[in-house]
């Protein structure tokens, strides 16, 4: 395995939204292990927003912060709110994610990638998607709030591919993206529970 | 929420080589006697032909089938279901997907599954959210849906993933019976040999699930005789599900209503094996058969769409092929459960 750049996994990639903020700090881990430095820089790139970055991102270093979408200096209303996007293929994540009640985050997880840390625990972002492919994983590190949950595989009234850690993840019954869970509660691996949002 | 939409970041943009989210003519099958297995009962009913076996009258509702009614419950199934949107031709020769889900709405399952190839011809975004959505997609709510190939021409199945939000294996209790979601486009999923991903999965959920009736359904159905033949790569997942005395699979993939006695790991009739229908019936089209009968297949049909509707009780099942207005070809029968 090649060694990373700045800390950022050779696979994967986060974007933002025009005119948004998005604060945060990526940590990641290639698939030897080897820890690497946090990303020094803007951790939004490319889709045309590059001249926005130099004023608008913030990047905290050494927290356990994977990703934080926020309003920042921008305001704190209307459509100043981040979103955030981020894929991540066969890669080993560490870190929360974390955003404000304007922002949002797109979290994929790909090839085999896992993630382990809370969502969203704080249950204040606008919405928050986490989609699983067939081969990755989640390990909850404290109770989280989705809105979406895309592929998470159901064995019967079990989510094989969240390990819950005696921790409870909501999901939003409403959403149509969520209709295949049925607005049930599952029990996740290794305890825990995924229930509908109250 | 959409199925996320992946695209090679500029190496400008993306310094670190990262990837960026953006955001029939009718065929009784003469030459294949109907087996009637101790236990159940058959039907089969085609244009000119009719043949009716049973070699034991049918299952009698058990002591607790009839003191939980709740647990009894319907599920109605087909594959090979959509048309593209721009080559939505129309019924009946082709894409009949509006009478099969017409069907549903008047069957009124506890359930609907569907076999894969939902919808043609590369189960796009957009022709899911067009003629799926307004069909069968009607049903969405009770639908637990399987991906066929055709999902995959879309690069990451995004429009299969994106409407369902589901994985492409899983599975779930109805009544007292435990039915499994797999997928059959094994490249996909990191294989479906011994030790694969799906597989392993499958064993500990079959483990975790020791039901008394258990179904199971994928889109390329292992045993075939229409167009597509047998699906070989499903192989070590069909020996797994002898071995976990799985009663019935169901497939799609040949545009054809199949029917096949129980059977065991290399095909052959065994009273203890696994019954496999085969409903590519959804609507699309029809594909011709192109060898005779395998060894042990009960009834076939290619000239009917249509959809099986099955009710499935704590130890026992019936089910019922019923064909789409302007057709006529009927199966039906029951069984207990392996």
């Amino acid at each position: 395995m090649r060694p990373l750049r700045c800390g950022l996994p050779a696979s994967a990639g986060v974007t933002r939204s025009p005119g948004a903020v998005l604060l945060g700090s990526l940590r990641a881990w290639d698939r030897g292990s080897r820890a690497q430095a946090l990303h020094q820089g803007p951790i939004s790139r490319g889709s045309g927003h590059r001249r926005h970055q130099p004023q608008n991102v913030k990047v905290t270093e050494a927290s356990a912060v994977l990703v934080k979408a926020a309003a920042g200096n921008w305001g704190t209303s209307g459509s100043n709110g981040g979103a955030a996007k981020l894929t991540a293929s066969g890669e080993t994540l560490t870190g929360d994610v974390v955003a404000d009640g304007i922002s949002s985050v797109d979290l994929s997880l790909t090839n085999g990638s896992t993630l382990t840390g809370a969502i969203n625990a704080d249950k204040a972002a606008k919405s928050i998607g986490l989609t699983l492919d067939g081969t990755s994983s989640w390990t909850v590190a404290a109770d989280s709030h989705l809105t979406t949950l895309v592929g998470a595989i159901v064995s019967g009234t079990s989510i094989t591919n969240i390990s819950g850690n005696g921790h409870t993840v909501t999901y939003d019954a409403t959403a149509s993206a969520n209709a295949y869970l049925k607005g049930a509660t599952y029990t996740l691996a290794g305890g825990g529970t995924l229930a509908p949002a109250s | 929420m959409r199925y996320p939409t992946y695209r090679k970041a500029s190496r400008s943009g993306a310094p670190l080589g990262a990837l960026v989210i953006l955001a029939v003519s009718v065929f009784a099958c003469s030459n294949a006697t109907p087996t009637a297995l101790p236990g159940s009962s058959q039907t089969s009913v085609v244009p000119g032909v009719t043949s009716s076996t049973a070699a034991s009258p049918m299952p009698s509702p058990s002591a607790a089938e009839s003191a939980t009614p709740s647990s009894v419950v319907t599920i109605v199934a087909a594959g090979d279901i959509a048309c593209d949107p721009a080559h939505n031709v129309g019924a009946p020769k082709e894409c009949d997907q509006a009478a099969t889900a017409d069907e549903i709405g008047q069957l009124k399952p506890t359930a609907v599954l569907t076999l894969g190839d939902d919808q043609y011809e590369d189960g796009t975004p957009t022709a899911f959210d067009s003629v799926f959505a307004s069909t069968w997609g009607k049903y969405r709510s009770i639908m637990y849906p399987a991906i066929g190939n055709h999902e995959y021409l879309t690069s990451g199945a995004t429009g299969y993933f994106g409407y369902f939000g589901i994985a492409p294996y899983y599975s779930f209790n109805l009544g007292a019976w435990h039915l499994i979601s797999l997928d059959s486009e094994c490249s996909f999923v990191g294989g479906c040999e011994a030790g694969s991903p799906q597989e392993r999965w499958l064993l500990a959920d079959l483990a975790a699930h020791p039901a008394t009736c258990t179904l199971v359904y994928w889109h390329e159905p292992r045993w075939s005789s229409g167009e597509h033949s047998d699906a070989t790569q499903m192989a070590t997942i069909w020996s797994d599900l002898v071995a976990a005395h799985v009663s019935v699979v169901l497939s799609g993939h040949n545009h054809d209503y199949e029917r096949f006695a129980p059977l065991d790991v290399t095909g052959q009739p065994d009273p203890n094996g696994v019954t496999e229908f085969v409903v590519g019936t959804g609507g699309k089209n029809h594909y011709a058969f192109v060898t005779g009968p395998l060894t042990a297949e009960v009834v076939r049909n290619d000239t009917s769409f249509g959809v099986i509707q099955m009710t499935l009780r704590p130890t026992s099942y019936s089910w019922d092929f019923v064909p789409a207005p302007t057709y006529t070809f009927h199966d039906s029968g029951s069984a207990n459960c392996v």
